[in-house]
């Protein structure tokens, strides 16, 4: 019988500061869990050494700005490569699923990147999912996210794709960080539909959560169809999380696991380090090995701190209801009349970096294609920071049409003699090529 | 003199020094029905007076047939497992049961036990004839509260029933290996007794008898009944050892032990072995003995080899070689046939290849020198995959991924029986030289005679919790300032394991080899630090003997 991967990599000498939630002790009483359990010692599990990624299997999902020198270091190409490593031995039929329990966190990162934001500089996921997609040929993706806040790096960076359906369940952004994931983020215009937002009220737990799974997430799981299933795992749903203000217990995490079945299953947030983590972890673990769960009990467990009012659970239903309406309206959505007749579909975002209070604006046109996720073209500039100058970037996605690919190349061309751009990328993941301004940048 | 005694399992060898130099070494097969009857033989053979012997050092299969033939006597274990892992019976050799109660990762209770139920189960072990028990909680080493409550109730109720704690044993994380190694040690109490005394027999007028143990320690008789467990699997790191020894200046070397069954790898790094990062496992059963790093290739000297139509290979199976009256030609065999070892008999090595020959079409000498050659091919073939899985062990932190281990061993080290006749097979298909020591026969007796006290462990100082727990099993309730200076975090734990020490006779002091701190973060404020200090005496050999 195949076995479970597992990387684990506490990073226990790196914090963003010395009491920030990601910091030292993070990961150490789930360390304490995994090996006093003899965790490690199981036959289906498999544990394999953290690895660093390459610089390109970033480049591949992100536009570092002005350099991605100073934004990548080594804890967070650990990560990413962790997730890279299991990717492999997953593909190769080593394993039979993967949990990549690292730090630092990745789903805030978005497509173009300056600096930290929710904890998160890189995309941990989707550096791992467009890795298997360039070396495996592999197409459709769905990704879970089941973390307490709005996974908007990740919903960023694949918006506009119509094989990646992203599905993030989530503390309502108008009570939580980072205020967005509502019914109406549906996904670009050559991927409308392909972007499930699921804001739950605070107080959500087991039954609400898994009623969504059961009512909504699996079915359109089921009708999707994809190759590959990624849980973005935040574990910070637990009740006891000092973050956010959800009911989720361990259990339900495990029954979460089970039922999803994901392929591969990333750490995301989870800051409750030691009345949760140690216990979500060994109850997902346990899950993706096929094992009983039932006695990951939490120590601080009671019914008052779990239990779940009555409308919460009718605004769960009424969610519920809208997600199954939205996916069966996406199939016939008349796009023209949401997104107009344009051959490009501007969109203006900006964007908030937590950590050092930087404010970016973009200003993104996704060229509208009936045969591709269609070529991205995005103007970006500092509103507030450190670093003042104007970038253009511009994504080619892995499976362009001829046409789209030929469009971008010769719009990159135009971009880097305007005088306007300090910096013109280009990020060509079909031939994967990355240039800044005519030159490689590695 | 000093004589340093290894009984394999399928050779024993001894190495006698005096002086600083070796002055003797013989090689007898292992009688392993009676292994102190090998003990004796070598004895024996190097012709000791017992009034010249100072020191016996030995290293026995004793432990490790015991376990793998499941002679263990009839116990229990009590389990008090608390919130977690739902057990599966095939992860203990004994049968058990489940306590109420619990401990978490800090040493707070969780629930407590119930006096009633300990009772009942204890009668219930009791009715099935069960009257030795061994009592394990999860995260007993964060607090042993619970255990040893157990403990008291059960000694105050069946006064009769000999019980054992856990925590005594060990105190590093691992709730399945603890209960398995407490279990193992109360279950082979009589069976190691016998064979001390025994011992004591042999040596009657030696004052300074030890046992080795898996990590290549030596341990006083006198105080080895509480190590009988580690005594596991002694003999590879004996043999590494041995190797240490006789690789003088080379820092770094791959040493391939190639016995009667198996050909054990083990690595000598900066002139230190390599040891696992997890406890041994042996028959399926995960123990907390700390052993070398040590992967076993199923070849050996006493592997039979297989004939058919279009050729041979190698069996995973031993048989008794051909030179030795048996009806299967082996490796051993082989060397005999070519003159590599001098031992057994010739004529019959020869016969049982002549036959395989003539099927062949091929003289007795070039069906030989295949054969060995390809048992060359194969243990070349393994290097690379076993330095990669040393290259592989997992690591957590952003330093020991950046700075990658390379392994690039300056030789290959061959000891054992076959190592001298194999060497010329092998280095057809290395690059790295090999290298072979006349001494290499006996080179596990001779890591045996030159071991000395071995000690690691960890400290864990958590100022929040106010508690101090340790690797051996030792925990007290202490107050610290919730901010610890890192130097009376080291100066505390010095000083505990040196009384620790103390008590085991053991005069060095330990060296601190890893000092990381924790804050300890609640509601956005550092509630206090948790001192994790890795400390011991570096495993190393008696130095100054002449080789």
């Amino acid at each position: 019988m195949k076995k479970t991967g597992l990387i684990f990599f506490p990073a226990f000498d790196w914090s963003i500061s010395q009491t920030h939630p990601e910091r030292e002790e993070r990961l150490l009483y789930t360390r304490d869990q995994l090996l006093e359990e003899g965790f490690l010692d199981l036959d289906n599990i498999v544990e394999y050494k953290a690895e660093l990624a390459e610089t390109k299997d970033i480049l591949r999902v992100h536009f570092c700005i002005p350099d991605y020198k100073g934004l990548i270091t080594n804890p967070h190409l650990i990560a990413a490569g962790s997730c890279k490593l299991l990717a492999d031995e997953f593909m190769e039929g080593k394993i039979k699923n993967a949990f990549s329990l690292v730090r630092p966190p990745g789903h805030h990162a978005m497509h173009v990147t300056y600096d930290n934001r929710g904890f998160c500089n890189i995309n941990n996921e989707a550096i791992m999912i467009e890795y298997m997609r360039k070396k495996y040929g592999i197409r459709k993706v769905a990704i879970i996210d089941s973390d307490v806040h709005h996974g908007d790096g990740t919903q960023d960076i694949f918006y506009n794709d119509p094989d990646v359906l992203f599905i993030s369940f989530h503390q309502d952004g108008r009570t939580l960080y980072p205020g967005s994931g509502f019914p109406e983020e549906a996904g670009g215009v050559n991927a409308y539909g392909k972007t499930i937002n699921i804001p739950m009220a605070p107080g959500t737990g087991d039954i609400g959560i898994h009623r969504i799974i059961d009512k909504a997430i699996l079915p359109i799981l089921e009708d999707f169809k994809p190759e590959l299933v990624i849980n973005s795992a935040g574990q910070d749903n637990h009740f006891t999380d000092p973050l956010a203000n959800m009911r989720f217990t361990a259990k339900g995490y495990g029954l979460l696991t089970e039922k999803l079945n994901p392929d591969i299953v990333v750490l995301e947030g989870g800051y409750a380090v030691e009345s949760a983590l140690p216990y979500v972890n060994m109850a997902v673990i346990l899950a993706l090995t096929g094992q009983d769960y039932s006695n990951v009990i939490e120590p601080e467990l009671k019914e008052s701190l779990i239990y779940e009012k009555e409308e919460v659970l009718a605004y769960t239903d009424k969610l519920i209801d809208g997600v199954n309406k939205r996916w069966e309206d996406s199939k016939k959505a008349d796009k023209e009349e949401l997104f107009g007749k344009e051959k490009f579909i501007t969109r203006r975002k900006n964007i908030f970096y937590d950590t050092n209070f930087l404010s970016e604006n973009q200003i993104e046109s996704v060229r509208k294609c009936n045969s591709c996720p269609g070529w991205i073209g995005i103007h970006s500039y500092l509103e507030r920071g450190s670093y003042d100058g104007n970038s253009y970037c511009i994504s080619i996605p892995l499976y362009a049409c001829s046409e789209c690919r030929e469009e971008a190349l010769n719009e990159y061309d135009i971009k880097c003699k305007d005088k306007k751009y300090d910096n013109v990328f280009l990020q060509d993941k079909m031939k994967d090529l990355y240039l800044v301004n005519g030159k490689e940048i590695i | 003199m000093i004589l340093g005694i290894d009984v394999g399992g399928t050779y024993s060898d001894g190495v006698l020094i005096s002086n600083n130099k070796i002055i003797n070494q013989v090689k007898v097969k292992t009688n392993s029905e009676d292994l102190i009857s090998s003990i004796k033989e070598i004895k024996g053979s190097l012709n000791i007076s017992d009034k010249s012997l100072e020191k016996v050092i030995v290293s026995t299969t004793l432990m490790t047939n015991f376990i793998v033939e499941k002679k263990y006597e009839k116990i229990g274990l009590f389990l008090i497992p608390g919130p977690g892992m739902v057990y599966s019976d095939s992860l203990f050799p004994f049968p058990y049961k489940l306590l109420k109660g619990g401990i978490d990762f800090q040493g707070r209770l969780i629930s407590d036990i119930n006096k009633d139920e300990v009772i009942k189960k204890t009668e219930e072990f009791l009715n099935a004839g069960i009257d030795k028990i061994s009592i394990n909680g999860k995260f007993s080493p964060r607090n042993p509260v619970l255990e040893n409550k157990v403990y008291e109730i059960i000694k105050k109720n069946f006064p009769e029933i000999k019980i054992e704690k856990g925590i005594d044993l060990s105190g590093n994380l691992n709730f399945i290996r603890r209960s398995v190694s407490s279990g193992l040690k109360i279950a082979s109490e009589e069976v190691f007794e016998n064979f001390l005394k025994a011992l004591i027999i042999v040596f009657p007028d030696t004052k300074n008898i030890n046992i080795l143990k898996s990590d290549g320690g030596l341990v006083p008789l006198e105080l080895s009944r509480n190590f009988s467990v580690e005594t596991i699997f002694s003999g590879p790191a004996a043999s590494a050892f041995g190797a240490l020894a006789l690789l003088k200046d080379i820092q770094s070397a791959l040493v391939i032990d190639i016995g009667g069954t198996t050909s054990d790898y083990s690595l000598i790094l900066n002139k230190e072995p390599l040891f696992a990062s997890k406890g041994i496992k042996i028959n399926n059963f995960y123990t907390t003995a700390r052993g070398l790093s040590v992967f076993s290739l199923p070849l050996g000297g006493d592997t039979k080899i297989n004939f058919h139509s279009e050729g041979f290979n190698f069996s995973i199976n031993k048989t008794l070689p051909a030179m030795e009256g048996g009806n299967d030609i082996t490796i051993s065999d082989c060397l005999c046939f070519l003159n590599e070892i001098n031992i057994g008999n010739r004529e019959l090595a020869s016969k049982a290849l002549q036959k395989e020959a003539k099927t062949l079409g091929i003289s007795e000498k070039d069906l030989a020198d295949k054969i060995l050659n390809q048992a060359g091919k194969i243990i070349a073939d393994s290097l690379s995959q076993v330095i990669e899985h040393w290259e592989k062990e997992p690591k957590y932190k952003v330093w020991q991924i950046e700075n990658q281990m390379k392994i690039y061993p300056e030789v290959l080290f061959l000891i054992g029986g076959p190592a001298k006749g194999l060497k010329k097979y092998i280095q057809n298909y290395i690059d790295i030289p090999v290298v072979v020591d006349s001494k290499a026969m006996t080179a596990n007796a001779l890591g045996a005679a030159l071991a000395k006290e071995s000690f690691s462990s960890y400290i864990r100082i958590n100022t929040s919790e106010g508690t101090v727990s340790s690797g051996w099993g030792y925990f007290e309730e202490k107050n610290f300032s919730k901010r610890l200076h890192p130097d009376e975090g080291k100066e505390y734990a010095l000083k505990i394991t040196n009384r620790h020490l103390n008590n085991l006779g053991i005069k060095d002091i330990p060296q601190i080899y890893e000092h990381e701190i924790f804050s300890i973060v609640r509601d956005g404020y550092t509630s206090g630090q948790i001192h994790e200090i890795h400390l011991g005496l570096k495993p190393g050999i008696r130095e100054g003997v002449k080789l």
